[in-house]
């Protein structure tokens, strides 16, 4: 296709465009919609994990049910105390994953730069 | 446009470090009219869904406002969002068809009682498929470069060119046969 092609049907295709279109109340009815920024999430969420983690750990380091599971875990025996620990951890990381999808879903645009 | 470029870099930097509400205001007041252009031509004029899609637009644009670095314009940045909005509607709207479907418009040669006065340049874009009419609407109508094209449609810059150089070869085709009467309505082009 010669250049002098390519040039008329793009003067057809700008005339055919009908530009930017106007304001017409649009930017303010956006304003009016626009959601409250979330406070900056990643410190705080990262600051939230570890107060829990920690608060966890003084919690439960007493109970002498939580060690003996702990330690029969570590030496990789089975035993009765190593059943409830693998619940709660298995609960935990469902619980974990529950809340990642449900933040992901209310954020699904990921393709953003 | 540097000027333009660096009144928006500064309203950025103003609503991503103070939250600034005013500053986004006046992007958006900046911007609304070329972003809602771009989605009624993707959306083929439907002016309330396109709309519907540019307050998305503008909403997506604010909260992920913390990720605009200024690699690109500020511009450039929101008609990515905006195609990207559009895709999504259009996914919910046509269902199992790919992001750039070519199967959704094939091209076909227009049967030659059709070519008449009644088909224009509208008409006739309508018949490329529809990754050519986003690649000529971004390229031609909306005035972006080729590598600014293919960062909005998220495609390799070869396929960009391609698309626009087929696009124009097919539009070319099309319109050919009715040139005479393209002429008759609008004297200056040629």
């Amino acid at each position: 296709m010669s250049a002098e092609a390519d040039d008329a049907i793009d003067t057809l295709l700008r005339l055919s465009f009908d530009g930017s279109v106007e304001d017409g109340g649009f930017t303010d009815h956006v304003m009016r919609t626009l959601p409250r920024r979330r406070p900056q999430g990643a410190w705080f969420s990262f600051a939230g994990m570890i107060a829990g983690a920690v608060s966890c750990w003084l919690a439960m380091r007493s109970s002498p049910i939580v060690l003996a599971g702990w330690k029969n875990w570590v030496g990789g025996d089975s035993s009765v105390p190593l059943t409830p620990l693998l619940i709660v951890v298995l609960g935990l990381s469902v619980l974990g994953l529950i809340w990642a999808i449900s933040e992901s879903m209310g954020d699904d645009r990921e393709m953003l730069t | 446009m540097r000027d333009a470029g660096h009144l928006d870099q500064a309203l950025v930097v103003r609503a991503q470090t103070g939250n600034d509400r005013r500053a986004f205001e006046e992007l958006v007041r900046r911007h609304q009219g070329m972003i809602r252009a771009q989605l009624r031509r993707l959306m083929h004029g439907d002016e309330a869904a396109a709309d519907d899609l540019a307050q998305e637009t503008f909403v997506l644009a604010w909260r992920k406002l913390d990720q605009f670095r200024g690699d690109a314009r500020f511009s450039t940045w929101l008609y990515r969002i905006g195609y990207s909005c559009f895709l999504q509607s259009r996914r919910k709207r046509v269902d199992g068809v790919g992001t750039h479907g070519d199967a959704v418009a094939e091209f076909e040669p227009a049967p030659s009682h059709a070519i008449d006065l009644r088909i224009d340049i509208e008409s006739a874009m309508q018949r490329l498929p529809i990754a050519e009419q986003a690649v000529l609407l971004h390229c031609v109508q909306l005035g972006l470069s080729h590598e600014e094209a293919a960062y909005v449609l998220t495609m390799p810059l070869g396929t960009v060119k391609s698309h626009a150089a087929r696009g124009k070869a097919r539009l070319r085709a099309l319109l050919a046969d009715w040139q005479p009467t393209v002429k008759e309505e609008k004297p200056n082009v040629g």
